[in-house]
């Protein structure tokens, strides 16, 4: 025993064995993730006590740095990003890891940002293109309504042509003083017959009309599933996020 | 024995590089103390252990910061405050305290854990009105729980205020 005492009146005086021992076990316990161990009672009378007060610090700082930087993680996990790792108190490789932690997150914040202002973005979006597919939709039906007006239009077309036939044969039957009446109604039927074919080529257009406003509504549905199938996606990552935080909090 | 509440009016000070670091149980009683913290607050290691941390408590902070801090911490949550401390001698030093509770493997709070550090000068510049508006709607009751009932809303009403949750309050402030 060579250990100088310096101890208070009451206190026990321990050897260097003791403080070599207890030096050990907090060292042992660090290594094994229990940073709560300390050295206590030190007896600054000891020749060991500066070491002992060193292993003491050198837990302290590891310690509240464990702390730091896992309440910041944990508050990211979160969505919180103003907890940033305190730089205070932390030299070395601790001072640099919270730096880099504290920019990453910084960029989890801006980039949280961005996602929501994205998100508002293509929530308009969705609205803009419901709009279209709604527009398209009222273009369909008018195209479908004209359609079924050149069944009208095509029958007065045939019926007048009917009327042109009858009034030619009963001009025929009064001879010379129909003639003038016969030329009328040729011009009515030649009217009749050149309105059937234009109606005809309406109808072609009005075809095509419709065929491009369906593909529309197709484009415009194929691409409301895609915006969907992203806005679960978002939902769903968040969801994990919030699955996976959980041990970590209980850690 | 009377507890000693005379003051010097004199402040402490430790390094910007230093963090005074103390464990208490679940109760509240010293089971660490850093030699940082025994140089600053002027106690030996064997003065604090085993003493409940109203040791170092100075009669100039107002008892709801204690009790919202002793509701988060109890909860499982970490808790920032800007805290006065009282040394042996009467003197006084500012902190920066952080306090997070350690948990055993079964996840039960078993500890608690604080880092102090110096606090900012602007954010203190801040905060000392606030703990005086505090304390002086405390100094009109006469029970600890009567004191921080009354002033507990002021803090919270404080917040509302600022549309800030009290962490957005406290990061702002040390920024």
């Amino acid at each position: 025993m060579t250990t100088m005492n310096h101890t208070k009146p009451g206190q026990k005086s321990y050897d260097d064995t003791h403080w070599v021992k207890e030096a050990t076990r907090v060292c042992l316990s660090a290594s094994n993730g229990d940073l709560e161990a300390r050295v206590l009672h030190i007896d600054n009378g000891s020749k060991l006590a500066p070491m002992l007060h060193a292993i003491n610090q050198m837990l302290d700082l590891t310690d509240a740095f464990v702390r730091e930087a896992g309440a910041s993680l944990a508050f990211a996990s979160d969505g919180m990003y103003f907890r940033r790792v305190l730089p205070h108190g932390f030299r070395g490789s601790f001072e640099r890891t919270a730096a880099t932690i504290n920019n990453a997150t910084i960029r989890m914040d801006h980039d949280a940002k961005e996602l929501k202002q994205a998100q508002g973005e293509r929530d308009e979006l969705v609205e803009d293109i419901k709009t279209a597919k709604e527009v398209s939709g009222l273009l369909d039906q008018a195209t479908r309504d004209i359609e079924q007006m050149f069944a009208v239009i095509s029958d007065i077309a045939n019926r007048t042509n009917m009327v042109a036939l009858n009034a030619t044969i009963e001009a025929a039957r009064v001879g010379e003083a129909g003639r003038g009446f016969a030329v009328v109604a040729s011009e009515v039927s030649k009217l009749a017959q050149q309105s059937t074919s234009l109606t005809k080529q309406i109808q072609q257009n009005v075809i095509s009309i419709r065929q491009v406003s369906s593909q529309t509504i197709n484009s415009i549905e194929r691409i409301l599933e895609v915006l969907d199938r992203q806005v679960v996606q978002a939902q769903e990552a968040t969801l994990n996020l919030k699955d996976v935080k959980a041990p970590a909090r209980a850690a | 024995m009377a507890r000693d509440w005379s003051l010097t009016g004199n402040e402490r000070f430790f390094d910007h590089d230093e963090i005074i670091v103390s464990k208490t149980d679940t109760k509240g009683r010293i089971t660490y103390a850093n030699e940082v913290f025994q140089r600053v607050a002027l106690y030996t290691e064997e003065e604090l252990l085993g003493k409940s941390h109203n040791i170092v408590r100075h009669p100039d902070m107002p008892r709801c910061v204690f009790k919202f801090l002793w509701d988060r911490i109890s909860t499982g949550h970490e808790v920032f405050a800007y805290v006065v401390n009282r040394c042996k001698n009467g003197d006084y030093y500012w902190v920066f305290a952080h306090v997070t509770p350690t948990y055993n493997e079964h996840g039960r709070i078993v500890s608690y854990h604080s880092s102090r550090r110096v606090p900012d000068a602007g954010a203190l510049e801040q905060i000392k009105p606030l703990y005086r508006e505090l304390l002086d709607i405390e100094q009109r009751y006469r029970t600890p729980r009567e004191q921080w009932e009354a002033s507990l809303p002021a803090l919270v009403g404080k917040l509302e205020s600022l549309g800030l949750s009290y962490d957005e309050l406290i990061f702002t402030l040390c920024a």
